[in-house]
């Protein structure tokens, strides 16, 4: 492993991990329908963070060809590099970075606000011992309540615009209609017709 | 560029195998855990392979564009390639409720909440939820009241976890 090879991955986690810092310290103050909005605000601020962090490392830089050591520390001893190779170390920083927050916002951010059985699990430990029968369940938590929550993140995140008491749908190509694209040919693939 | 067309065809493979597998099954059930251990052990294979490229031509590699040994790199992103088709191949079985919203708003153009319940009423959205959860062993059903068993508790610690980190309301 080289140099470059450490300091794509490094960069892209180190990147990862101001993206969930924001996301600790920040989420405490945002509403919930604006969730996704501001998924999207801190992804931006861990790219910047990603893109500095790259091209500020003292291997000569993009444009530099000097040869010279840098004069702090630093693992990488050589400006050994090439422009090409560069570029496509930052690109694949880029790339680990965004993949690595995509997976952070669908399977831990994701499912705490928005899986239905997990919301389940905490009603029912809310009611500790005693449990509840299916009408409790259903007084706290039903379709309705369920449906207006994911509407109004729709709205705030643009998926979807509010016109009176109507739902339009808010952009010409939203993600949901590309995962669907890509899950259909999958099933497809599969041999399997998707539920 | 090499190490990485290489992790990309080694994790292709994986998922080849995985459709053939799935194709072959009788049960119409996820296979995600096979998944896992198909794409595990083919990262084996790509390790195998990458300690015999190592070894076979030590030295010979330059620093280009194309010969740059970029294994970490390579590896990371075979590994993060694993949940993601995870994620597609759960959505060919599992439909979220905000997905089914936007795909039926495109297909009537407007929609209010009220006609959304015509699609999805309790029973689909919240009891059909606690049988499987029920199935899974995370909630007991006792009497017609539904209690947490020890595996749903240990859960609902770790969501008041994350809420105590993250100072959320309750998601859902």
């Amino acid at each position: 492993m080289n140099a470059l090879d450490w300091l794509v991955v490094g960069n892209a986690f180190f990147s990862l991990s101001v993206f969930v810092l924001c996301h600790i310290l920040i989420f405490r103050f945002t509403k919930h329908a604006a969730v996704l909005k501001w998924v999207k605000r801190f992804f931006m601020i861990g790219l910047a963070v990603n893109l500095i962090g790259y091209s500020v490392y003292p291997f000569g830089g993009f444009v530099s060809t000097s040869m010279t050591k840098p004069p702090y520390p630093c693992f990488i001893e050589e400006n050994t590099f090439t422009f090409p190779l560069k570029l496509l170390g930052l690109l694949l920083s880029v790339f680990i970075y965004g993949v690595s927050a995509f997976l952070y916002v669908l399977c831990v951010l994701g499912p705490y606000e928005s899986s239905i059985r997990l919301r389940l699990i905490r009603e029912l430990s809310f009611a500790g011992l005693k449990g509840l029968t299916t009408k409790e369940i259903l007084q706290r938590y039903n379709a309705m309540m369920i449906i207006q929550r994911r509407l109004d993140r729709l709205v705030a995140s643009g998926e979807l615009r509010r016109e009176g008491s109507f739902y339009r749908s808010g952009k010409s190509q939203n993600v949901f209609l590309l995962i669907e694209m890509m899950a259909g040919f999958l099933a497809r693939c599969i041999g399997e017709k998707g539920k | 560029m090499l190490y990485l067309v290489t992790s990309l065809l080694f994790f292709f493979l994986s998922v080849v195998v995985h459709i053939f597998w799935c194709r072959r099954q009788k049960k119409q059930d996820l296979h995600m855990t096979t998944f896992c251990l198909i794409a595990l052990t083919v990262l084996g294979c790509y390790g195998m392979f990458l300690a015999f490229i190592q070894k076979a031509f030590q030295g010979q590699f330059g620093l280009t564009f194309w010969s740059c040994p970029l294994q970490l790199t390579s590896i990371v992103l075979y590994v993060l390639f694993i949940p993601i088709y995870l994620i597609f191949y759960f959505g060919t079985r599992v439909e979220s409720p905000s997905k089914k919203m936007v795909l039926l708003i495109e297909q009537h153009g407007a929609l209010s909440p009220e006609d959304f319940l015509k699609y999805f009423s309790d029973e689909h959205l919240v009891l059909t939820r606690l049988d499987d959860l029920e199935r899974s062993y995370c909630v007991v059903l006792e009497n017609k009241v539904y209690r947490l068993t020890d595996q749903g508790r240990t859960i609902a610690r770790v969501l008041n976890l994350y809420q105590w980190i993250t100072g959320r309301v309750i998601g859902g």
